[in-house]
């Protein structure tokens, strides 16, 4: 705590003396006017470099068209404070937001089609937007058409008739929304809705599997950076007075995304940083002018070659403490006193008595002309571990799919705790109370153990992305509240001593059991586990046989384990279906699956106890 | 990261120290050049750079003006308007007298808004757009307007005795749309029928919808207000469809030749100039033998001649203020009526230059022929 709250002054000190530095210099005259300039324009590429970097470091979405943003915040913000009638200290502010507002507009409207799409597509789409607005803007005569936009009143003159003590304000002013901008994407970035947005980059089947609505959260970090395009977009017009819409056209966009994968996709500092470098190079070596697009080429190459992640990677210079700062700032600002911790798990414990918990009725899915399920009719109950096996290509995932909601079904019903969950989407079945594992692990790579099981708390916290920003009370007790109870859940699985580590360097089997972890946080009523025991060793598998019927006594949660080891699932299944070819061909106990001729039939082929069958599996 | 953190102290420092560079000697008089000299109208700015410093060298062998030396500072933009105030920014940090510049519309008018402020004088040599001096007492320009030549283009056209004429233009180019606007009006004014006007969008490679529109309609003539590159075209491809008519373009149809295969297709095309190789004066004839004898070239992009011209005003109107105070330049800039290399000079209310017009044509070896002078 000692050392956290050196840093934290550390960095706060950092910014001030910076400040106080380059306002001293430049009321001096020892930076003068160009200089002056120079620096203002590097904190507007700050803010786009980092907005861009929310969409493409945080959230993973190449976007190729955020100088589209940037355009409209310019146009909407020099639009106003030409047409208000006010004093300019006053509608600078507002065009300002209302610039951010109308871009995050125009972000949204894209946003809702186009992030549906992943990838490539969402490239073109965002390619074709820039492309869009400038031709609009070109064609409007409210913008001034291929002229452009005039007379915009000049920051750096607009403040005072002396002009160092105008640039000063200039300087001011721009400084400190950099610096505003830059630490809320941070405290952002560290919030629940953070995490949300970096677990679909992760993996975005195992985040909507967890409980995160991936389609929201993606149109969230894309509004959100269009918002910071948008202010950024309107201070640059201020700055240079005059704009035109070639100035925000494709290379703008790519210039930018540059810079971002430069300084590192993911890592905010990482694009501080590329963004000085890069506008203050071309400034020093003017006479090569011509050849900077070259040299970013050529920096481009060899960053790929040397460092493929950029130049911080997805880590963070020592701002590390800032959001810290922020935090206590906040706290003492906002808050009248200290809120109780909140704790977000609630345990359901309603009794199902004799009713099943989850029950399918006559369930089946086509694909095409093929029958991959049909009459599944499957029923768990409250504190059952349940099996189900059956050969390669019996359709027991396509069931898992269907439960979890990632496939619809063609025919019949899934009950869970007595209702239908027809309809709804992955994630919000998660929230009605099935979780899953996946049969090739999907964790969060890049992201700590802990923070893997802190993105499955998501739906039970309720603390918004404003809140999350200025950390105020009510998120900084419910973070609170999750990092207990992340931490007494990894603790269970005798994995508190990796809470840090990240999720990528685990071994296989703490993955598994990290993986069980994370699905369990989102408070199951039923846990769906796809060959736990895959790729296990014995010793391996013994230990996590106890940890299934540890996790059936502790969290009163009904267990489907899908899985193809026989000694696991003899050992601790109290009832097994067999699949084969999308039907369930026997149910019973583990005895009578044993000894049914049918079941025999289907694993050889020809009758033959299943110990033998399941030794040739193994 | 300890490299790092020296490499960004190596900028930061480099940055700093640029600024306590030592001005030159006060017995100099600095003029700043400001302007696109690379890239995709490199050429514009170059040759008006060409034209400024053949004057300059020529005022300083004479002996310079108010017994000073003169140099001038050149910053290119890249055609860039932001680019363009950076460059202003640097260069009024190092005692800059005034400005020549800039080069092209666009970053002439950003070029303009800071100037304006700081009242600096300013001369661009090749802005057409009627913006740029709107509202700004301290810049003048020493090239005439779109709308100029457009009028002279459609009186041009009248008196030739031809009687019915066509437009195609692009309507997203301000350029080329206020060159049809202003051409339209004069036409229907001179009893011209304008028989059709076809736009086609910026980017557009195919015009043979449009031109088979145009020849549909007959006409005499049809006018073109492009630049080089989408002319080469056109021309190409109104041949193709026989399209039998004389084309007539703007200025910024100069730069055809090099864009054209077919050279024997530019005999019909007439256009509006803002000097010529061929023009009788004497001293647009010094000027052309004054120019080949520096640079071992003609000047043919006309923009050489103009910049010549800027040099000239600017530098006579210091000579006549004897002073290098703004205010008393800009004066002396406003009261300037002198022979340039482009004919006579003076400046109207709206600081826009009172000039002569140049009609040119080409042999069918490309060659530019001179036609006609139009003085005002």
């Amino acid at each position: 705590m000692n050392k956290k709250t050196k840093s934290i002054a550390l960095n706060i000190l950092g910014i001030l003396v910076l400040y106080a530095a380059l306002s001293t210099l430049i009321g001096s005259g020892a930076i003068n006017n160009y200089l002056s300039n120079i620096l203002i324009t590097i904190c507007i590429t700050i803010i786009m470099t980092a907005s861009l970097n929310v969409t493409t470091g945080l959230l993973g979405q190449l976007a190729l068209g955020h100088a589209g943003f940037m355009a409209i915040g310019a146009y909407v913000s020099a639009l106003l404070t030409k047409s208000l009638s006010i004093s300019f200290g006053l509608s600078l502010p507002l065009s300002l937001m209302l610039g951010g507002l109308a871009a995050a507009m125009c972000g949204l409207l894209i946003g809702i089609p186009a992030l549906r799409l992943e990838g490539d597509y969402l490239a073109i789409i965002t390619l074709g937007f820039g492309e869009i607005i400038r031709v609009i803007i070109e064609n409007l005569s409210i913008t001034g058409g291929a002229r452009g936009l005039t007379r915009i009143t000049r920051l750096s003159r607009a403040f005072s008739q002396d002009r160092t003590l105008s640039m000063v304000i200039a300087f001011t002013l721009v400084f400190f929304i950099t610096v505003l901008i830059i630490s809320s994407i941070f405290t952002l970035g560290r919030s629940r809705h953070g995490r949300a947005i970096i677990s679909i980059r992760e993996n975005a089947i195992a985040a909507e599997a967890t409980g995160i609505p991936t389609t929201r959260y993606k149109l969230l970090a894309f509004v959100f950076a269009a918002f910071y395009a948008g202010i950024a977009g309107g201070l640059f017009a201020h700055q240079i007075s005059i704009i035109d819409a070639k100035m925000f056209g494709f290379n703008k966009s790519i210039e930018y995304l540059v810079m971002v994968v430069l300084g590192g996709m993911g890592s905010i500092t990482g694009s501080v940083v590329a963004s000085i470098v890069l506008v203050a190079l071309p400034e020093v070596l003017r006479g090569m002018e011509e050849y900077r697009l070259l040299i970013y080429s050529f920096l481009l190459i060899l960053m790929m070659l040397f460092r493929p992640s950029g130049l911080l990677g997805t880590r963070e210079f020592s701002m590390l403490a800032a959001w810290e700062a922020m935090e206590r700032f906040c706290s003492r600002v906002f808050k009248r006193k200290d809120t109780p911790t909140r704790m977000p798990f609630q345990p359901r414990y309603d009794i199902w008595e004799d009713k099943p918990v989850l029950e399918t009725r006559d369930l089946g899915i086509d694909f095409g002309g093929l029958k991959a399920a049909e009459d599944i009719n499957i029923h768990l109950s409250d504190n059952e571990i349940v099996g189900m096996i059956g050969p390669n290509g019996a359709g027991k995932t396509t069931v898992f799919n269907l439960l979890t909601g990632v496939y619809a079904p063609t025919r019949g019903e899934i009950m869970l705790l007595g209702k239908s969950i027809h309809g709804r989407a992955p994630h919000q079945i998660t929230h009605d109370g099935i979780a899953r594992t996946f049969q090739n692990i999907r964790l969060f790579n890049s992201m700590s153990a802990l923070d893997n099981v802190k993105v499955a708390f998501h739906s039970r916290m309720r603390y918004s992305p404003l809140s999350g920003i200025l950390r105020n009370a009510s998120c900084l007790s419910e973070e609170r509240g999750i990092d207990i109870r992340a931490r007494e859940l990894l603790r269970v699985f005798q994995m508190e001593s990796d809470a840090d580590t990240i999720a990528g360097s685990l071994p296989y089997g703490r993955q598994r059991k990290l993986e069980i972890c994370r699905a369990l946080a989102s408070n199951p009523k039923v846990l769906l586990l796809d060959e736990p025991a895959a790729g296990m060793n014995p010793s391996e598998t013994a230990e996590l046989m106890q940890t299934i019927k540890l996790i059936r006594d502790r969290f009163s949660v009904a267990i489907l384990l899908i899985e193809h080891d026989m000694r696991l699932v003899m050992g601790i299944c109290e009832r097994i279906y067999v699949l084969n070819y999308g039907r369930i061909i026997a149910h019973g106990s583990p005895e009578e699956i044993r000894s049914n001729p049918e079941v025999i039939a289907a694993y050889l082929g020809q009758p033959q106890s299943v110990q033998e069958a399941a030794h040739a599996e193994s | 990261m300890k490299k790092r953190s020296l490499f960004t102290m190596l900028v930061a420092a480099a940055l700093l120290l640029s600024t306590f560079v030592p001005g030159l000697a006060e017995d100099v008089i600095k003029i700043g050049g400001i302007g696109v000299l690379s890239g995709k109208y490199g050429m514009y700015g170059l040759a008006v750079k060409e034209g400024v410093d053949l004057y300059v060298k020529q005022v300083n062998a004479a002996g310079g003006v108010l017994g000073k030396q003169v140099e001038v500072y050149w910053e290119d933009t890249q055609g860039n308007a932001s680019e363009a105030i950076n460059a202003y920014f640097k260069l009024s940090e190092q005692g800059m007298v005034a400005y020549i510049g800039a080069v092209l519309s666009g970053e002439s008018k950003a070029l303009a808004e800071v100037t304006a402020e700081d009242g600096a004088p300013q001369i661009s040599p090749s802005a057409t757009d009627y913006d740029v001096t709107t509202g700004r007492p301290n810049v003048f320009r020493t090239c005439f307007l779109d709308p100029f030549q457009a009028k002279a283009m459609a009186d041009f056209i009248a008196n030739e005795g031809l009687k019915s004429v066509a437009v195609l233009y692009d309507n997203s180019n301000d350029y080329s749309l206020g060159l049809f606007e202003a051409f339209k009006a004069q036409s229907e004014k001179n009893g011209l029928s304008v028989v059709a006007a076809e736009s086609a969008a910026f980017g557009d490679t195919d015009y043979k919808t449009q031109l088979t529109t145009i020849m549909n309609a007959k006409p005499e003539a049809v006018f073109l207000p492009y630049y080089g590159a989408d002319a080469a075209l056109i021309l190409a491809q109104a041949n193709e469809l026989g399209l039998n008519a004389k084309f007539f373009g703007a200025d910024g149809i100069a730069d055809i030749v090099e864009l054209i295969s077919d050279k024997n297709l530019l005999t019909s095309l007439i256009y509006t100039d803002h000097f010529s190789e061929g023009a009788q004066s004497e001293a647009a004839q010094k000027f052309v033998a004054d120019y080949q004898a520096e640079y071992g070239k003609l000047p043919s992009i006309s923009f050489s001649a103009t910049g010549y011209d800027a040099a000239q005003v600017l530098l006579n109107a210091i000579e006549a203020a004897g002073s290098t105070e703004p205010d008393a330049i800009v004066a002396a800039i406003k009261a300037t009526n002198s022979t340039v290399v482009s004919g006579n000079i003076t400046f109207d209310d709206h600081n826009d230059p009172v000039k002569s017009i140049f009609f040119q044509t080409f042999d069918s070896k490309g060659n530019k022929q001179f036609i006609l002078q139009v003085d005002p």
